[in-house]
């Protein structure tokens, strides 16, 4: 069972990607945070208990965003270790490097398809996210879904 | 140095010259008195065997005046006697004195003495005698033998007198020979130095009068250009003075210069430029401090003013040398009160013997009215630029954000539909399915749209950097962005010749990128399609 958060402000993004992770083979359990708050919070909880396997993490959220969020869990010496996919409609080369910068795995730009998305998932989930200290290079930190 | 030199030359030879022509003179004149004293001296001799001869006569004119009164006893054959004697002992006298510097004739006239007194004796003893007849043979015979003793005696002393005219004469000949010698050695000689003289004089003539030919071209060629100078400096363009250094007066101004600032002949002419207040009262402390310290000078104004000419022109030449005093601006002030901005240059002249500043004024008003005009402008363009700069900033993030913003609702149009499209568990009617799929290809072809125009929009507003690059890699690079559609529609696309173009990259990727796209999309829907792709360049036909 594979345990993954996801941090979205948009509640119809949060419903399609429930429905994608319907149809994925791989046994999952969603915890879905609708702002960096909520997030941080739900993450504050996990710290007793084993961390969540992946956190898919939106850019544009209020009260506390994307960039926020991920600069404090690689911060915090507890959560610093999670995997953080990026999960996001804006594909710029501003917010990719940042994302890099501040030490995310991937960075997925959100698919206009239902097929496409699971695709997404199941190649990460499939991907040896924990067990490496090193981050994945540039070239390959924006998963390509084909 | 040469002149000297020549100088001493000339005086040298003239020297040696004259001292040659007086030692000529000096042995010529001693030649002649030479020549005359020894023809003296054979006069001399000759007037002495005359004198001799004379005496000898008259010795024989006593005999014959005593032969006579014995012959007629006459009385007045004494007379003749007493005259005789008188005379021949006058002559004696004569030959006496003549013969002072001959000792041995001396001696001779001694014994000539002697003799004749005796026959004087004698005659008179004769003449005494009132009987002639009583004259003793004895006593003839004694006169006779006195005679001829006295007869020989004076030849002898002729004889002496001969000798002494043959030893003479060779002198005098000598001389004779020497004394027209010399005078004529003399006289060639100073033709000599008096032609050579008259030639060298002539050429020392010829010279000078070539160079008074020479420096009176050149002054001729002085005066032309001063008087072109002139025609310059009153028909330039550009305010100028003359300046004499010494006195600080103004000697010339030119025609522009009277224009300029307003003043009339007469009141420039004569005075100096403070006097005529050029320079703008409040700038002429600001001036003077200036060029003081430009020349880091800690005398007062008025030392430097006492300078002589000499020294002002070095401190104007060190003046002139100063990287400050190009353009140096300065205000002046014309008759009427108006003051201008104008440079100022300066530069040093001489005229004949005097030295001048030369000075310009430039006027240089308009100058300053189009800087300021320039740098007024120079800033509403920076303004403008940066309010352009914003507002292309805001436009961007406007476009962007808008175009982003735009697509959301597209993206989560599709993703329902695919959802529905995909449902297991309540499946839609094959109809429905394909509706829901129109709705999907809608729905991406209006983000396409939107992302292309999100894509023109950046085109227009980015940078316009041209770059030399082969058509080649743009071609790859878009065909690889195609690969998908490409392998779909199972499409052969065939890469031809190429060319290196100067283009932006980002432009011209946009372009072929159209191009290939359009070719893809309107191709027949059965036969795979053939593209080929090649490119050249083209001469511009315009």
């Amino acid at each position: 069972m594979k345990h993954i958060f996801l941090a979205d402000d948009d509640v119809d993004d949060q419903l399609i990607f429930q429905e994608a992770l319907k149809d994925i083979k791989i046994p999952t359990e969603l915890t879905v945070a609708k702002d960096g708050m909520e997030l941080m919070a739900a993450l504050e909880e996990t710290e007793t208990a084993p961390p969540p396997y992946v956190i898919f993490l939106d850019l544009n959220m209020p009260l506390k965003n994307g960039f926020e969020c991920l600069e404090e869990i690689r911060q915090t010496p507890k959560l610093k270790n999670i995997p953080v996919v990026i999960f996001s409609t804006s594909c710029n080369a501003g917010a990719i490097d940042k994302t890099y910068s501040l030490g995310a795995n991937y960075y997925v730009c959100k698919p206009s398809s239902h097929k496409l998305l699971i695709k997404a998932i199941e190649t990460l989930l499939e991907l040896e996210l924990w067990g490496t200290n090193k981050q994945i290079q540039k070239e390959k930190f924006v998963l390509s879904i084909i | 140095m040469i002149g000297r030199l020549k100088n001493n030359r000339i005086k040298v030879i003239f020297l040696l010259v004259a001292f040659f022509v007086v030692f000529l003179s000096i042995l010529s004149y001693v030649r002649i008195t030479d020549l005359v004293d020894q023809s003296k001296l054979v006069n001399h001799t000759n007037l002495v065997k005359v004198n001799l001869e004379k005496t000898l006569s008259m010795l024989y004119a006593t005999e014959s005046s005593n032969r006579g009164y014995m012959l007629t006893y006459d009385s007045t054959f004494f007379l003749p006697l007493s005259i005789a004697s008188a005379e021949i002992q006058r002559e004696i006298g004569k030959i006496d004195s003549m013969t002072k510097d001959n000792p041995l004739q001396q001696q001779n006239l001694i014994i000539l003495l002697r003799l004749v007194n005796q026959r004087l004796e004698l005659l008179q003893q004769n003449l005494s005698m009132v009987d002639p007849s009583l004259i003793t043979v004895e006593n003839r015979l004694n006169g006779k033998k006195i005679m001829d003793a006295l007869s020989n005696h004076i030849v002898g002393m002729q004889r002496e007198e001969d000798n002494l005219l043959r030893i003479r004469h060779a002198s005098f000949g000598k001389s004779a020979f020497l004394a027209p010698r010399f005078m004529i050695a003399l006289i060639l000689g100073s033709i000599l130095i008096l032609i050579v003289s008259y030639f060298k004089i002539q050429n020392e003539l010829n010279k000078s009068k070539k160079l008074m030919e020479v420096v009176e071209k050149r002054e001729r060629q002085i005066k032309k250009s001063e008087e072109k100078f002139m025609k310059i400096f009153n028909f330039s363009p550009i305010p100028m003075l003359l300046t004499e250094i010494k006195t600080d007066k103004i000697t010339f101004a030119n025609k522009q210069f009277y224009d300029a600032f307003g003043y009339t002949e007469e009141e420039v002419i004569g005075h100096t430029s403070e006097e005529l207040k050029l320079v703008r009262p409040d700038e002429t402390q600001r001036i003077e401090a200036f060029l003081l310290d430009l020349l880091q000078e800690n005398r007062s104004l008025e030392e430097l003013q006492a300078l002589s000419v000499e020294e002002t022109e070095q401190l104007l030449i060190k003046l002139r040398q100063k990287e400050e005093m190009k353009n140096l601006e300065i205000l002046y002030t014309r008759k009427n009160g108006e003051s201008f901005p104008a440079t100022v240059s300066f530069e040093i002249i001489g005229f004949g013997p005097q030295r001048f500043t030369l000075t310009s004024y430039y006027d240089i008003t308009d100058r300053k009215r189009y800087e300021e005009e320039i740098v007024r402008k120079n800033n509403e363009l920076q303004q403008k630029n940066a309010e352009l700069q914003s507002i292309n900033r805001e436009l961007e993030s406007f476009t962007f954000i808008s175009s982003h913003d735009l697509q959301e609702p597209l993206r989560k149009i599709q993703n329902f539909a695919s959802l529905i499209i995909d449902d297991k568990q309540q499946p839609l009617s094959d109809k429905g399915k394909f509706y829901f799929e129109r709705i999907n290809v809608a729905a991406k072809r209006m983000q396409i749209l939107i992302r292309d125009l999100l894509t023109y929009s950046r085109t227009t507003s980015s940078e316009r950097k041209f770059v030399h690059i082969h058509l080649s890699q743009i071609v790859l690079e878009v065909v690889d962005e195609f690969r998908e559609e490409i392998r779909d529609k199972k499409a052969i696309v065939e890469i031809e010749e190429m060319c290196e173009v100067n283009v932006i990259h980002f432009q011209f990727h946009q372009l072929i990128h159209n191009i290939v796209g359009n070719s893809l999309k309107f191709s027949n829907q059965d036969i795979p399609p053939i593209i080929k792709i090649n490119g050249t360049v083209i001469p511009r036909i315009l």
